[in-house]
């Protein structure tokens, strides 16, 4: 049953590229774009370096040809770009399909307008219609004429997996025919002092798995994936394995140090693969660069796999920084790709083993082995754990 | 396969949790409604409350409750859906930020502001492990939450799903909303509606949710794919803020002739409320009797099998059919 969803389009937009062939391109240049902090509007933007698209709400209008600007949220345009490039890939290889809709995730919605209005303390409360977690994914549902379902999910930085999860049930409940999922956010005041108050910003460049590690770099952007069934899509470029969705339940936002959510959740979805340990290629880890993330994950992936036996692995947030929902949704995307072109990327920024785990992320872009199976985990405070298994 | 809601309750501003149907309403004349305060204490611990946000306590008590009345003590899945999430911690940590330019915030108020908050503390309680997913649609926040559910429960997946509806309202956030359209000759509102939805029979049988994204609807099409006529429908659950809401006009003439429920004046509205319409159309079915308070259109119920439940607020609409066993 769980063989029959496939991956027929996929979009992104982030600090490395305006599209998935830019990202790839970044990725196997070893070129992150993780730098000073350019249309933010914050007291701390020369203290930390993030993950900035680089564009401006107009240039990101201007590029989805949209009339005007100051009523999308920035969360709303970067969603719109990526889905877009998602669902016109997915109609060129498949046509259009009847029963469309759009699972989409984001943890902060419309809070950049939020934030500005209320700073500037106007009357103007209108910005409340951009506020909410479902005001972007209605308007990429009205962009992408994808209206026949829509929902958006927040689980936190774990968002994005669960929206393809509900998607791929979407499908298989016979509910809908072509959905697209995945998630966004825009980099806000709000979250940058909220990630700085629990003392997990790294000033600098971010170290996923090092030792040394200091904290997680914010950024923005978006990723999503069209799913369809096989059956009615012979074209596509992968199919969706297997998924999982597991609470650590340990602590409001820290993670258990045996990393027992993570566990769970990678269990569950290669159970439900049918995959053996050893069949998966590549685990693009969740790897914020937080001591606590980076602990307890590298705990859970020795006790799935067995130390020693721990699949390449490596974090595209040493890229890319963080964009907390939109991560789940540019790594399936940065997951994909790694099938289509046999590629692993490297993990930047890595010097130095995290004592008691033993475990070294690939440091090279490795492009001469087979990649059949790729492994993508996301976690988010609330204890939400999820993982999908993309395969050939 | 059949589904059924084995348990069922809601912190309303007219009752709080455990309680039968009111046979009347207070309606208090200020601007918005807030919960009427359940005894927090007998279902969470004094010091975990003092932490709590009303949407964290709400939720996280209204959960517990419908788990003790179904004698679960870990459901196989928690599925919140809420529209505008924590919104008092959110503009808490904001008005913080702005306050004091950016020093220093605490991050409780942060911690405290993600959505999904409930749905994590009700794991923490538990020490579940399970399945756990919040959605945040606005109006169909608590639609997409149930049809996930239903999906759930299809795939055999799980047997007893804890799934809800919360939502807040504080001086802050009805400021904020205060100016929308969608909430335009309402009293915007808050509370909490939770349900174990089961595979296990029980009295009130879930036959489905429909979820329409536009401003049109073709009642008799929807209701198809529910298998059922608009005849055989006993009574309906309209969502209209005022006598005469055009947004329901076309609902009310294809029911003229059933007995009415309302709900919404002496609820409030907000993105969840279609929760508590479900609870109280659970109540209804498993007590076989609809309170006269709650009648809108003054026919009287004789039958109490099927009860059709429509929300429409914007381009947002949603149906949601129970019966009886």
């Amino acid at each position: 049953m769980s063989k029959d969803i496939v991956i027929t389009g996929y979009g992104v937009i982030c600090s490395i590229g305006t599209n998935a062939q830019e990202c790839l391109e970044s990725l196997m240049n070893k070129r992150s774009g993780i730098g000073n902090i350019r249309y933010l509007k914050s007291v701390h933007k020369d203290s930390f370096k993030s993950g900035e698209v680089k564009m401006s709400n107009q240039e990101l209008a201007e590029k989805l040809r949209l009339p005007s600007f100051e009523k999308y949220s920035r969360t709303s345009l970067l969603a719109m770009v990526a889905a877009n490039e998602a669902i016109t890939m997915a109609n060129q290889l498949n046509g259009v399909k009847e029963r469309t809709g759009v699972v989409s995730s984001t943890t902060v919605g419309g809070m950049d307008i939020t934030e500005n209005k209320y700073l500037k303390k106007t009357a103007d409360y209108l910005y409340l219609l951009t506020h909410s977690c479902g005001d972007s994914t209605k308007k990429v549902a009205g962009f992408i004429n994808a209206t026949n379902y829509y929902t958006t999910l927040n689980t936190a930085c774990s968002s994005g997996t669960n929206a393809l999860i509900h998607g791929v049930r979407l499908l298989k409940n016979n509910i809908l025919d072509r959905v697209v999922v995945g998630g966004v956010d825009a980099l806000t005041m709000f979250t940058l002092n909220g990630f700085n108050s629990l003392k997990i910003l790294d000033a600098d460049l971010c170290k996923p798995f090092d030792a040394n590690r200091k904290g997680l770099n914010l950024a923005e952007g978006a990723g999503f994936i069209v799913l369809e069934r096989q059956e009615k899509s012979t074209r596509y470029a992968c199919r969706v394995s297997g998924y999982a969705n597991a609470n650590d339940a340990y602590h409001q936002t820290a993670s258990s140090p045996e990393g027992a959510g993570a566990f769970l959740s990678m269990m569950e979805a290669l159970k439900m693969s049918g995959l053996e340990a050893e069949d998966i290629d590549y685990i693009n880890v969740h790897g914020t660069g937080t001591d606590n993330n980076d602990f307890s994950e590298g705990a859970a992936l020795n006790r799935v796999f067995g130390k020693g036996k721990v699949p390449p692995f490596s974090s595209t947030k040493s890229y890319t920084g963080h964009t907390l929902a939109g991560a789940a949704g540019i790594e399936a995307v940065f997951s994909v790709l790694a099938i289509l072109n046999n590629v692993m990327y490297p993990n930047l920024n890595f010097k130095d083993v995290i004592e008691g785990l033993d475990l070294v992320p690939l440091t090279e872009v490795v492009k001469d082995k087979e990649v059949k199976n790729v492994l993508s985990n996301s976690f988010g405070f609330g204890g939400n754990n999820s993982t999908v298994i993309f395969s050939e | 396969m059949d589904i059924y809601i084995k348990s069922s309750d809601s912190i309303n501003a007219q009752l709080s949790l455990e309680s039968d149907l009111p046979t009347s309403h207070e309606i208090t004349g200020s601007a918005y409604y807030n919960c009427i305060n359940p005894d927090y204490k007998k279902y969470i611990s004094p010091k975990l409350l003092r932490r709590m946000s009303p949407i964290i306590k709400n939720g996280v008590a209204c959960s517990l409750s419908v788990l003790k009345k179904a004698n679960i003590e870990q459901p196989d899945a928690i599925i919140v859906g809420t529209a505008l999430g924590c919104i008092k911690d959110t503009t808490g940590f904001l008005s913080q930020l702005i306050q004091e330019n950016e020093e220093l915030p605490h991050p409780t108020c942060f911690i405290q502001s993600t959505h999904n908050t409930i749905a994590g503390q009700l794991a923490l309680l538990l020490s579940c492990h399970q399945y756990n997913l919040t959605f945040s649609q606005m109006h169909i926040s608590f639609e997409t939450a149930l049809l996930d559910a239903q999906m759930l429960l299809f795939e055999e997946k799980a047997e007893n799903v804890l799934v809800g509806g919360v939502d807040e309202m504080s001086e802050n956030a009805y400021n904020l909303i205060n100016g929308l359209d969608c909430y335009k000759n309402t009293i915007p509102g808050e509370g909490a509606g939770f349900f174990i939805l089961s595979s296990e029979e029980s009295q009130v049988k879930f036959k489905g949710v429909r979820i329409i994204n536009g401003t049109e609807i073709d009642f008799t099409r929807e209701l198809s794919y529910l298998s059922i006529t608009p005849e055989d429908i006993d009574m309906v659950v309209g969502g209209d803020n005022f006598t005469e809401d055009k947004a329901y006009s076309e609902f009310h003439k294809l029911f003229a002739n059933k007995p009415y429920l309302w709900y919404k004046p002496f609820m409030g509205e907000f993105g969840t409320v279609s929760s508590i319409a479900l609870w109280l159309a659970t109540k209804v079915l498993e007590g076989k009797q609809a309170p006269g308070c709650w009648i809108k259109n003054g026919i009287i119920p004789r039958k109490f099998s099927n009860i059709l439940i429509y929300n429409k607020v914007g381009n947002e609409q949603s149906l949601m059919l129970l019966s009886a066993q």
